[in-house]
């Protein structure tokens, strides 16, 4: 290949469409044939196609084996004169160096590291990070102060240098009692959670990383640096994975499986932090130091607790140190601080604490001596509502609710006490399980009746339930070694039954699922019928945390076998939620609904509040877009919650069931139910929970045409961003403000503030929530004439789930699609869209659903020329949106049909569209985008008119 | 560390004799550069992770301290000690590949070539890339200087652009001609 025109020749066939290019090699061949070969060859390699200099080899694997020589530090790299090296950490070298100006002179530390990229975009996000980072203030964060391009051309970070100990060294120094090591944790905490709030994820945090000074203040390094540097690495080496940088003794899951990182995977890491902060050692160090053992025990196993390690380590429990214990520590129990820890390692991030802050609190309530979350667990303060908290989506936390195999939230009827407390007496041919597994009769009565009776092991089990139940783990112990002893014991099922339980509470699953197995084992071989069912429940929960969906699934079916042939309802209920929830994580959600159904008339029959299931269902016919039958379930839990004085879970509630009434086309009833909602919410200490209400009210006023209300619901958030460090509620500030800029033709305005807030709620964790919130950014760049862009937007808000389909966010996502096809003139696509999103959706009882499916469908008739069939449905659109006082929506669908008009001419016989009118109603409402729209369209049609 | 005033003044005089065709002056200097950048090479080296990265710009700026000082120098000049910096940086390195295989030939042990890291295509050996690069030199010499400024030492569009006197979108066309010329080039072998 050497001849001189080829450079220029591919230039200019890079340049034509294929047809041209065709031709240009046609006419090659005939003067140079083999010129055209080569031109043909390189073609097959276009730009998009990886080169082999597309890389950089000063990456590999270089082995240090060139000449040594005296290590080679810089004088000054800009302003920064260099004092000494540091140090090689993982991310390059790292100097000491001072900074010099006219007015001071400060040290910094001065990380060299890698050009972020081969282009300008690639620049320009480095500097964006940059900018982001050096806007983090607080005393427990080291300074981000500068990075970019020397004059020498070295890129560079210069951070806030920091001395002391490392978080671990100052511990062991200062040989800390756990009391003091908790509180340290909780400093750093106070850091992290201000850095979350403001949508910042540290993404390496370890021990190394936290500087603890003379005044006894930690501080984080490198905060939020990782992410930096990974855009620099992404564009070379994606197929390297040895290069990922992480540090694999506190790395999440997650990371290592190179998936998205949020403030959950900042939580983890500083689990680890606190595991090995009470015990001593890391939660995986038995599996090895290699980078492959510790990821695969991350990846598959669970800690033990970290009381249990400091154990087996030969220390005490609550004395890593072998130091001086503190006498004064009125903390909560070790099993409050187990719990606490175990929370933050869970390997789902959905099952972990939202963010440090929630950590925080939860540590803070450990050492005040308070109830811990980590215990009460989602259940006291409402399961369902992990539900809830992802609108759109079944998230796979419900897990949660199958963890110890007692689901239901037995708030007994008096009817279902007296049972309990009778139960436990064995009948000569028990009809069903002698006691109820999630509430069993309180350890005083069983205590009593083994006092009479020792080998009583009914009662014996039962206590051990109790016991498990409440958290006295050592003493279910004692108890079933109690029962162990009972001449004959090993015959009784119940007893291996109780011991399982107590393994599980213990964390140990693989344990739990050999106690289990035998007692199933044995009462199938002991003719035991009434037990299976609880037995087979508890043990497929087992399964399913184990990660043996099949054989859980599998166990769960036959239990409910079980307990329907004997007729125990109340087994049957725990069982058949079990099955909804595995149903519907693998996505059968059909399946799943007809689960709850059936388990809500076993909970009817067995006389059980059906709490969780009610949540369940409710979530489910949110996602179906069935808000018709979500509104009985709602005001069902509305009306437990007020009776059980649960005010924040009723607010939630309350927050839900008024946007399904605004769904079925009920604003007046909405608007009330939303004022409560906020209401019940704002004395909530978890700050999302007020800004999820705050954020429908605020859309609700959008909607309805009221945008003066916006601005005061911003600033609450704002405030309530500040005052509980969250992110949510500053994302929702984000977006709204977003709204506005769109709805006031600020395109550009619109764009930043939609990217910040999908920056924020995408580092707390909240994918369904970030694609929910980005179709809106959507649909403001097609109103506004971008389709290109509309179309992005869509695909990195899909790009966000993990599966589209049956989600919220999919189904708008779709009829988005098919509108802008439809405009592009793409009718097959459009039709297709349309019609995969099923026969209900133009009938579909969510308002909101139908509105979507009408406007992309009455587009495809446009585009197809079939204009009466258009004009009906947007008419019936826009009929919808007035009973909604859907105003804006209103405004938009009269605009639709204003342009119908201007292109086939008026309907006969129906009143023409005023273009300056709705122009006028627009501004006065504040529309200002539609009212420049409606101008222009005025204009043009005028102008038509006089030709 | 920064070099004495006359050996600076060395420096630069070889520079400038070298622009100025003295092929002789080039020689010497490109010797200079080459002891300096190994020494500095090894330095940032030893003790890395393996998959660790080097910073080539920083090596170059590194070199150009130790060899001219604070001295200010023709940018031209400036430019040109880029441009050969970046060819041994390449020397460097390929010798370094070089010595590796022969010390695992003789040990006996598979070969175990220097892989570059690439974008999703398949591991190209360092020395291969070495030879199609020197081939392609041949018929676009140009083209192949500017892979070399690019490549090994992660010179910017601009300082590539100066130092061979064409405009910066001339470069950034050069570029995209030799990524597809050597592509097509190393996909022949196995």
């Amino acid at each position: 290949m050497s001849d001189e025109r080829l450079p220029e020749l591919y230039q200019r066939a890079l340049e034509l469409d294929a047809p041209a290019r065709d031709e240009l090699l046609a006419g090659l061949r005939r003067d140079s044939p083999e010129l055209a070969d080569e031109l043909e060859r390189l073609l097959s390699f276009p730009p998009s196609v990886p080169s082999p200099i597309d890389g950089s080899p000063w990456r590999g694997d270089l082995a240090p084996e060139l000449a040594a020589a005296p290590d080679a530090v810089p004088a000054r790299i800009g302003r920064y004169r260099i004092v000494r090296e540091l140090g090689r950490g993982g991310m390059g070298r790292v100097f000491l160096a001072e900074e010099e100006t006219e007015d001071f002179r400060r040290t910094v530390a001065l990380k060299l590291i890698d050009r972020p990229g081969p282009d300008e975009e690639a620049v320009r996000r480095f500097r964006a990070e940059v900018r982001i980072l050096a806007s983090l203030e607080h005393p427990g964060i080291a300074r981000f102060l500068d990075g970019g391009r020397s004059p020498e051309g070295v890129w560079f970070l210069a951070l806030e240098y920091v001395d002391g100990k490392d978080l671990l060294q100052h511990a062991r120094e200062f040989a800390l009692p756990v009391r003091e090591r908790v509180e340290l944790l909780v400093a750093v905490l106070d850091a992290v959670a201000y850095a979350h709030s403001r949508g910042v994820v540290h993404r390496d945090l370890k021990p190394s990383n936290v500087m603890v000074g003379s005044d006894g203040r930690p501080r984080l390094l490198d905060f939020g640096i990782s992410r930096v540097l990974d855009s620099a690495a992404a564009h070379v080496s994606v197929t390297n994975t040895d290069w990922r940088p992480l540090t694999p003794a506190y790395a999440s899951p997650e990371q290592f499986q190179g998936e998205r990182v949020s403030a959950r995977s900042d939580v983890y890491s500083l689990g680890v932090m606190l595991y090995e902060l009470i015990s001593g050692r890391r939660p995986f160090a038995s599996s090895g130091e290699s980078r492959v053992a510790i990821e695969r025990a991350v990846l598959e196993s669970d800690p033990e607790p970290p009381s249990t390690a400091a154990r087996r380590a030969g220390r005490r429990p609550t004395d890593p140190d072998d130091s001086r214990s503190s006498g004064a520590d009125r903390a909560g129990s070790v099993v409050d601080l187990d719990a606490i820890c175990l929370k933050a390692l869970r390997r789902d991030p959905g099952r972990r604490y939202d963010d440090a802050a929630a950590f925080r609190d939860d540590l803070r309530r450990y050492l005040a001596g308070t109830s811990v979350e980590a215990r009460t667990g989602g259940w006291a303060s409402g399961a369902g509502s992990v539900l809830r908290r992802h609108p759109g989506r079944l998230s796979i936390a419900v897990a949660l609710v199958l963890v110890a195999g007692l689901i239901a939230i037995a708030v007994a009827s008096s009817r279902h006490r007296d049972a309990g407390a009778r139960a436990v007496a064995p009948a000569a041919s028990p009809r069903i399980f002698p006691f109820d597994p999630s509430n069993p009769p309180p350890a005083q009565e069983s205590e009593r009746r083994l006092a009479e009776a020792p080998e009583d092991l009914v009662a014996g089990s039962a206590l051990v339930f109790r016991l498990a139940r409440d958290g006295r783990v050592e003493e279910a112990r004692i108890a079933v070694g109690r029962m162990r002893q009972v001449p004959g014991q090993e015959r009784e099922p119940l007893v291996d039954y109780a011991e399982g339980r107590v393994a599980s509470v213990e964390g140990e699953d693989q344990r739990a699922l050999v106690f289990y197995t035998r007692a199933r084992d044995r009462a199938l071989a002991d003719g035991r019928p009434e037990l299976l069912g609880a037995i087979r429940t508890s043990r497929a929960a087992t399964l399913s945390k184990l990660g043996q969906r099949e054989a859980s699934l599998a166990e769960l079916e036959a239990a409910r076998a079980d307990s329907e042939r004997i007729g125990d309802q109340r087994t049957l209920y725990r069982t058949l939620n079990g099955l909804a929830l595995e149903h519907l994580q693998r996505g059968e959600m059909d399946q799943g609904v007809d689960d709850l159904e059936a388990a809500l008339a076993a909970a009817e029959a067995s006389g059980v509040e059906p709490i969780v299931t009610l949540e369940n269902l409710a979530a489910v016919r949110a996602v179906q877009g069935r808000p018709d039958l979500g509104e009985p379930l709602a005001r069902r839990l509305i009306d437990h919650y007020q009776r059980a004085g649960r005010p924040f879970d009723e607010g939630e509630v309350s927050r839900n069931l008024a946007l399904m009434l605004r769904d079925l086309g009920r604003p007046e009833e909405a608007s009330v139910m939303l004022g409560r909602a906020v209401v019940l919410l704002r004395d909530s200490p978890h700050g999302n929970d007020v800004a999820d209400a705050l954020q429908a009210q605020a859309v609700v006023a959008l909607e309805e045409g009221r945008l003066e209300l916006v601005e005061p619901i911003v600033a609450e958030l704002e405030a309530t961003a500040t005052k509980s460090l969250k992110w949510l509620p500053l994302g929702y500030a984000h977006w709204l403000r977003g709204r506005q800029a769109a709805l006031a033709g600020d395109l550009a305005s619109a764009r930043r503030q939609f990217a910040e807030a999908r920056r924020l709620v995408l580092a707390g964790g909240e994918r369904d929530r970030a694609a929910l919130l980005d179709l809106a950014w959507a649909e403001a760049e097609a109103a506004a004439g971008d389709v290109a862009a509309a179309l992005r937007v869509v695909a990195e808000a899909l790009a966000e789930l993990e599966d589209p389909t049956g989600t919220e966010a999919g189904y708008f996502a779709e009829t988005l699609r098919a509108r802008l096809d439809a405009e592009a003139g793409l009718v097959p696509s459009a039709r297709d869209r349309l019609r995969a999103l099923g026969a209900e959706a133009a009938t579909s009882p969510s308002v909101r659903r139908r509105l979507a499916f009408l406007v992309a469908r009455a587009a495809a008739e446009a585009a197809e020329g079939r204009a009466v069939e258009a004009r009906a449905d947007l008419e019936a659109a826009l009929a919808l949106a007035r009973q909604g006082q859907r105003k804006l929506t209103e405004l938009e669908l009269r605009l639709e049909l204003a342009a119908l008009e201007a292109r086939f001419g008026p309907a006969a016989g129906a009143q023409a569209q005023s273009a300056s009118d709705l122009e006028r109603e627009a501004r006065a409402v504040g529309y200002l985008a539609l009212a420049e729209r409606a101008r222009a369209l005025d204009r043009a049609s005028r102008s038509a008119r006089s030709l | 560390m920064p070099p004495s005033p006359s050996a600076a003044a060395g420096v630069t005089q070889l520079l400038h004799a070298w622009r100025g065709g003295d092929g002789r002056a080039g020689e010497a200097l490109l010797e200079k550069v080459y002891a300096t950048l190994r020494r500095i090479a090894s330095s940032q080296l030893r003790g890395e992770r393996p998959g660790h990265t080097l910073q080539p710009t920083a090596l170059v700026h590194e070199a150009y301290l130790r060899l001219l000082g604070q001295q200010a120098i023709d940018w031209r000049d400036r430019a040109h000690f880029f441009g050969l910096a970046a060819v041994t940086m390449r020397r460097v390195l390929v010798d370094h590949a070089r010595a590796r295989n022969a010390r695992k030939r003789r040990r006996d042990e598979a070969a175990e070539p220097l892989t570059l890291a690439t974008q999703g295509g398949p591991g190209v050996e360092l020395l291969d890339l070495d030879r199609a690069l020197t081939d392609f030199a041949r018929s676009y010499p140009r083209q192949a200087k500017v892979v070399e400024m690019r490549y090994f030492a992660e010179l910017e569009l601009e300082e590539i652009a100066v130092c061979l006197d064409v405009s910066p979108t001339t470069v950034k066309r050069d570029w995209t001609f030799a990524r597809a010329w050597l592509r097509a080039a190393l996909a022949e072998r196995p």
